[in-house]
């Protein structure tokens, strides 16, 4: 899994950005990273925009990929704060997780 | 340079079929300018978030200077999402600051309620950076308080019926309020049980969609209602970027700068609006504004201390979630009722209000407007 460290602060992010929000600085390293993480929180989403209706209710996770990376995924699995999870595929532009086996 | 309030104007607030967008924002008008005396204007600033999306009508401030023969004054309509009402009466304040004018009309107004559940929310998400992974993740706009309640949940040990007592009590205030879109009495039962929107929040924690207008004439005239301060701040425009999900940084910025500027402190505040667009919203930014300390506004809740004979009442209106959610009148219907608690004359009067604070939220914290007015 792809993600972007800041060359002069650290800062990471999931897209390569302009500028970075922390320092301005506009140079970045690709990282890959391994793409397990905990869940740091979630929703479950019952009440879903017109193209998400028909998985409606489904998880909106918070992953804590890294010390400074959080990443917003789906997931379609019961989850808690604190388990274990990680990243599957990029499936229509989001990020999908998996519980941990 | 000091300003002042010199009149105020709100609609009643609900699902107004009978009433134009054009309509709602000229009875506001009317009435703050009727409530001033009847001065001449020098501009016209106008809060609106879906006019053009939904309604199909732009050029307001134009609209009201021609309706109200105004003359050939400047306006402007402001967008700022949910803070647009906050941000136009901040652009008032600056043009009468700037010396470039000296009374102005502000104004806020939306029209939801004729359009379908699918359609208004579709126009709610231009409120979110949609060219982001999080929109394709399926994250709604209550979705990022959801995530944001099961975090403090998990850190503070607060419940849902901590929640469930914050859309209690702004029920209660509202039912007061006859401007208010709800007014039915519930229970904290009835708020626990009503279906989920996005878990943990259902039905009673979200704020519903409303039309509905409110406006202000302000001035550099003397005046009874003096603005202390104004301040606006932004922040994180995708929760994946923001560094304390417990922290909405443009809501506590904003309010730190409004104290710094009017040499005032949370404690020296006797009367607070919110922007509690669900329930959550309104804990949070009681921590960010320095009500209570971190992690302890579900607390504060639950002790009282927010109803309005507490020690800090907050939306004695109704608030956002039963007052109603005109989006670009709400910044504006906060000062509203501000002035008329300061004025000693609004539903649920907190005795001898002399400082008030309107805090008004865009976005899941991408903008936030802080304003403190004085009686003097
Ligand atoms: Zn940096």
């Amino acid at each position: 899994m792809d993600a972007f460290r800041c060359n002069q602060c650290g800062y990471e992010t999931l897209s390569e950005k302009y500028y970075c929000p922390k320092c301005r600085n506009s140079s970045f390293s690709r990282l890959d990273i391994e793409g397990k993480g905990e869940v740091y929180s979630f929703t479950t989403i019952h009440i879903a925009p017109p193209k998400f209706a028909d998985k409606a209710p489904y998880q909106v996770v918070l992953v804590q990929l890294t010390e400074r990376l959080r990443v917003t995924g789906y997931m379609d699995e019961d989850i808690d704060i604190g388990d274990s999870v990680s990243f599957k595929e990029i499936q229509e532009g989001a990020y999908i997780f998996q519980k941990s086996s | 340079m000091q300003t002042y309030i010199h009149g105020v104007g709100m609609t009643q607030f609900g699902k107004l079929e009978d009433k134009t967008l054009k309509n709602l924002l000229l009875d506001a008008s009317i009435e703050a300018l009727e409530d001033a005396g009847k001065p001449d204007v020098d501009a016209v600033f106008v809060g609106n978030f879906m006019g053009g999306s939904i309604y199909n009508q732009e050029i307001l401030g134009a609209i009201i200077a021609n309706d109200l023969g105004l003359g050939y004054v400047p306006t402007a309509k402001i967008e700022g999402a949910c803070a647009s009402g906050g941000i136009a009466f901040r652009q008032a304040l600056l043009g009468i600051m700037s010396g470039e004018y000296e009374t102005v009309l502000v104004a806020g107004v939306e029209k939801m309620k004729h359009v379908s559940t699918v359609e208004v929310t579709e126009a709610i998400n231009a409120a979110m950076d949609n060219d982001s992974n999080e929109k394709h993740a399926g994250l709604t706009f209550p979705g990022f308080f959801g995530v944001l309640a099961n975090r403090y949940f998990y850190e503070t040990g607060a419940t849902k019926e901590h929640l469930a007592h914050v859309a209690l009590k702004n029920r209660n205030n509202a039912i007061n309020n006859p401007l208010s879109q709800f007014k039915t009495e519930t229970s904290i039962e009835e708020i626990m049980s009503a279906r989920m929107i996005t878990e943990p929040l259902g039905l009673f924690d979200c704020s519903p969609t409303t039309d509905g207008a409110s406006a202000v004439v302000l001035s550099k005239k003397k005046g009874d209602i003096a603005v202390r301060s104004s301040a606006q701040a932004s922040g994180p425009t995708e929760m994946q970027n923001a560094e304390n999900l417990l922290s909405i940084p443009a809501v506590g910025e904003s309010g730190r700068i409004a104290y710094e500027k009017a040499g005032l402190g949370p404690e020296d505040i006797d009367v607070v609006e919110i922007h509690d667009c669900f329930s959550m919203t309104e804990i949070i930014s009681s921590e960010e504004l320095g009500f209570f300390n971190r992690g302890e506004g579900y607390l504060a809740v639950e002790q009282g201390k927010t109803l309005p004979n507490g020690e800090k009442p907050i939306n004695t209106s109704g608030g956002l979630l039963s007052k109603g959610h005109p989006i670009g009148a709400t910044g504006i219907s906060q000062l509203y009722q501000i002035v008329h608690q300061l004025r000693g004359t609004a539903p649920n009067q907190v005795d001898g209000a002399r400082i008030g604070l309107a805090q008004n939220l865009g976005g899941t914290g991408s903008y936030s407007t802080v304003h403190i007015l004085e009686r003097v």
